[in-house]
C-alpha cells in the first residue's frame, strides 16, 4: 500500500448501495474498499461485469455520492470541483454532439473545463495532434468511426491537461487496428508521468500498458498491486524462452557466455493476466460465497 | 456564465435540428395559416377574431408541446448517451448544467414564437387589408394591433419558460423520458387549472377547505394569469396596468423555484 500523501486516488471504506424496488432492499456494488493509487502510470481496475467498475469510476467523477466511506482525489473530496480540474475523462461508448465537429466539441469541452480563450484555442490545436485527429478534426463527429470517436474522446479528456485520465472501457467495440491505435496513444500519456486509471476487462491488452492493477468481484477487492508481483517477474530481466528436447539450464550459460552475458537463472515463463485472473476470481468467488 | 451559455448554446442547436421541432413549428405555421380559409369573413371583425383565437390556440397547445418533449428528451438522451456524464466530469455545478439546459430551451421556443407571430400578424394585416377593401376603404369598427401579436408571444414564452424548469424538475426525478413527459403533462393541467380547485375549495368554508385552498394558490403556479388573448389584438378593452411587470415577476419567481427543485433532485442523482 502508498503513503496516504502521495495517493492521487484514495477509496476509504468506500461502500455504495443501490436501492432495488420499494421495499428497502438494496444491492451493494461496492463494499467497503480501501485502496491507494500512486500519482503517475498506468493503473488498471479490472474485473467482470457487475464488479463495481464503473460505480467505482463514477465516485471517483463525483456522478455518484458514496453510501458510506469517502472517495478522495488528491486529498480533495471526489465530486468536488477543484478534483473534477484535475481528471479527464472519457466515458465508454460515448455518444457525443454529432452534429460538431471533431475541433468545435473538443472546444466546447475546452469552455467546459474554464480555460481562457487563448489557452482554449492552444490546447484545442495541441491535443488535436497529441490524438492524430488532425486530418478529421474538421469533419462532422457523426462521420467519425468508432476509432476516431475515441481519439477524440481522448482530446476532450486531456484538453485541460488533467492530472488523472480515467477511461471506461477505452477498448470497447474496437477492431484491431481501433484497439491499436488507442493503446499506442495510452503508452504515450503514461510516459507523460500522469495516471491513468483504465477500467476493463479485456485484459490480455490491458496487460500490456498497465503497472498496476485492483481486480473488483462482487463489489469487493480481491486483489491490488503491480503486475511484475503478481504475476511474477520483472521488466529488467528478460525472459527468454527456449525450447527444443532436454534443454539444459547449465549448457544455456556457457553458451550466453561466449556473448558476455550471465544467466541470472531460470524460471517459468510468466502466466498469461487473463489465466491469474480467472484464478483470482475463482478464489474470490470462495471469498464471497 | 461562459459555462451556461455554453451548454445552453449546444442545446438549442441539438434542439433545433430536431424532427419533433420542425414538424411542430411547421404545423403550427400551417394551423395559423389555415386559420384564414376555416372561416368565412362576410363578417367583419369576427372573422379576424377567429384568425386571431385559432392563431393563439395553436401557439398554446403546440408550444407547451414541444416545451415538454424538447426539455425532458434535451436531458434524457444525454444521460442515456453519456454525454452528461462526460460534461459533469468537467469542474461544472449541476446547476449550472439544468441552468444551460433551460436556457437552451427557451430559445428554441423563442423560436418557435418569434415564427409562428410572425406569420400570424402578417395574416392578420393582410386580412385587416382584404376586409377594408372590401369596405370600400373604410376603418375596421376594432382595429388589428398586429404588435400585441408580439406581446401575447412574449407572454406565452414567460409560460412556457415555467413549463421548461417544471419539466426540468419533473426529469430529474423520473426514470424514463416518457414518464417525465405524462407527469409534466399533467402537472401543467394542475396549473392550468389552479384558479377553479381554488375557488372551489374556496366556496367549502371549512378550515380544510380554506387550508387547501391556500396550498393550491400557494403551491400551484396559475396558469390562467397568462390568458391574456381575449384582451389583445382587436379588444376594445385595455390591459390592467402593471400586469405585464406583475407576469414577469411572478414567471420569475416561478421558473426559479422549479429550476430549485431540479437543481435539489438532480444533485443526488446518478449521472
Amino acid at each position: 500500500m502508498m503513503q496516504t500523501r502521495t495517493a492521487a486516488i484514495a477509496f476509504k471504506n468506500l461502500t455504495r448501495d443501490f436501492p432495488i424496488g420499494q421495499r428497502g432492499f438494496k444491492l451493494r456494488a461496492l463494499e467497503a474498499i480501501n485502496l491507494e493509487i500512486p500519482p503517475r502510470g498506468i493503473f488498471g481496475l479490472l474485473g467482470p461485469n457487475g464488479s463495481g467498475k464503473s460505480t467505482a469510476i463514477k465516485l471517483i467523477l463525483g456522478l455518484l455520492k458514496p453510501s458510506d466511506g469517502c472517495c478522495e482525489v488528491f486529498g480533495e473530496p471526489a465530486g468536488s470541483l477543484t478534483s473534477r480540474k484535475r481528471i479527464g475523462y472519457l466515458p465508454e461508448n460515448p455518444r457525443f454532439h454529432n452534429f460538431l465537429t471533431g475541433r468545435e466539441l473538443v472546444r466546447y469541452f475546452a469552455v467546459l473545463s474554464g480555460m481562457g480563450k487563448e489557452a482554449i484555442r492552444e490546447q484545442t490545436e495541441k491535443v488535436i495532434n497529441q490524438v492524430g485527429m488532425e486530418q478529421g478534426a474538421d469533419r462532422k463527429v457523426k462521420t467519425y468511426s468508432k476509432g476516431m470517436l475515441q481519439r477524440i474522446g481522448l482530446a476532450q479528456a486531456l484538453v485541460h491537461d488533467p492530472d488523472i485520465l480515467v477511461l471506461d472501457e477505452p477498448l470497447s467495440g474496437l477492431d484491431p487496428q481501433g484497439t491499436s491505435e488507442v493503446m499506442d496513444l495510452l503508452k504515450a500519456f503514461g510516459d507523460k508521468g500522469k495516471l491513468i486509471v483504465i477500467c476493463s476487462h479485456l485484459l490480455t491488452r490491458i496487460e500490456e500498458v498497465c503497472d498496476r492493477v485492483a481486480i473488483l468481484y462482487k463489489g469487493k477487492l480481491v486483489v491490488e498491486g503491480t503486475l511484475d508481483v503478481l504475476l511474477g517477474g520483472s521488466r529488467d530481466t528478460k525472459l527468454l524462452k527456449v525450447s527444443g528436447e532436454g534443454v539444459d539450464p547449465a549448457g544455456l550459460a556457457e553458451l550466453l557466455a561466449t556473448k558476455g552475458l550471465k544467466l541470472e537463472g531460470v524460471q517459468d515463463a510468466r502466466r498469461p493476466l487473463d489465466e491469474w485472473f480467472l484464478q483470482m476470481i475463482n478464489q474470490g468467488e470462495g471469498k464471497a460465497g | 456564465m461562459r459555462k451556461v451559455l455554453s451548454i445552453a448554446c449546444l442545446t438549442f442547436q441539438e434542439a433545433v435540428r430536431a424532427k419533433f421541432f420542425g414538424l411542430l413549428l411547421a404545423m403550427s405555421l400551417v394551423l395559423v395559416l389555415l386559420a384564414g380559409f376555416f372561416q368565412n369573413f362576410d363578417f367583419g371583425g369576427a372573422g379576424i377574431k377567429f384568425i386571431v383565437d385559432f392563431g393563439f390556440a395553436a401557439v398554446v397547445l403546440l408550444g407547451g408541446l414541444l416545451t415538454l418533449v424538447m426539455t425532458a428528451q434535451g436531458v434524457y438522451n444525454e444521460l442515456e448517451n453519456r454525454t452528461a456524464a462526460a460534461i459533469l466530469s468537467k469542474p461544472v455545478y449541476r446547476w449550472q448544467y439544468l441552468l444551460g439546459k433551460a436556457i437552451g430551451v427557451q430559445a428554441l421556443l423563442l423560436v418557435f414564437c418569434a415564427a409562428t407571430g410572425c406569420i400570424l400578424a402578417g395574416l392578420l394585416g393582410w386580412e385587416e387589408h382584404l376586409q377594408a377593401m372590401e369596405n370600400t376603404g373604410a376603418k375596421l369598427a376594432t382595429p388589428v394591433r398586429q404588435s400585441e401579436v408580439f406581446l401575447f408571444m412574449g407572454i406565452q414564452w414567460l409560460k412556457f419558460s415555467v413549463i421548461t424548469t417544471l419539466t426540468l424538475a419533473v426529469t430529474c426525478l423520473s426514470q424514463s423520458s416518457l414518464y417525465a413527459m405524462f407527469v409534466s403533462f399533467l402537472a401543467v393541467l394542475a396549473c392550468q387549472l389552479q384558479y377553479l380547485a381554488a375557488e372551489l375549495y374556496k366556496g367549502v368554508e371549512s378550515k380544510a377547505g380554506l387550508a387547501v385552498a391556500w396550498f393550491l394558490k400557494t403551491a400551484v403556479p396559475n396558469f390562467q394569469a397568462y390568458n391574456l388573448g381575449d384582451q389583445l389584438v382587436i379588444s376594445t378593452t385595455a390591459l390592467p396596468e402593471g400586469i405585464l411587470a406583475d407576469l414577469l415577476a411572478y414567471s420569475t419567481v416561478w421558473y426559479f423555484v422549479f429550476l430549485g427543485l431540479a437543481v435539489m433532485f438532480f444533485s443526488g442523482r446518478e449521472v
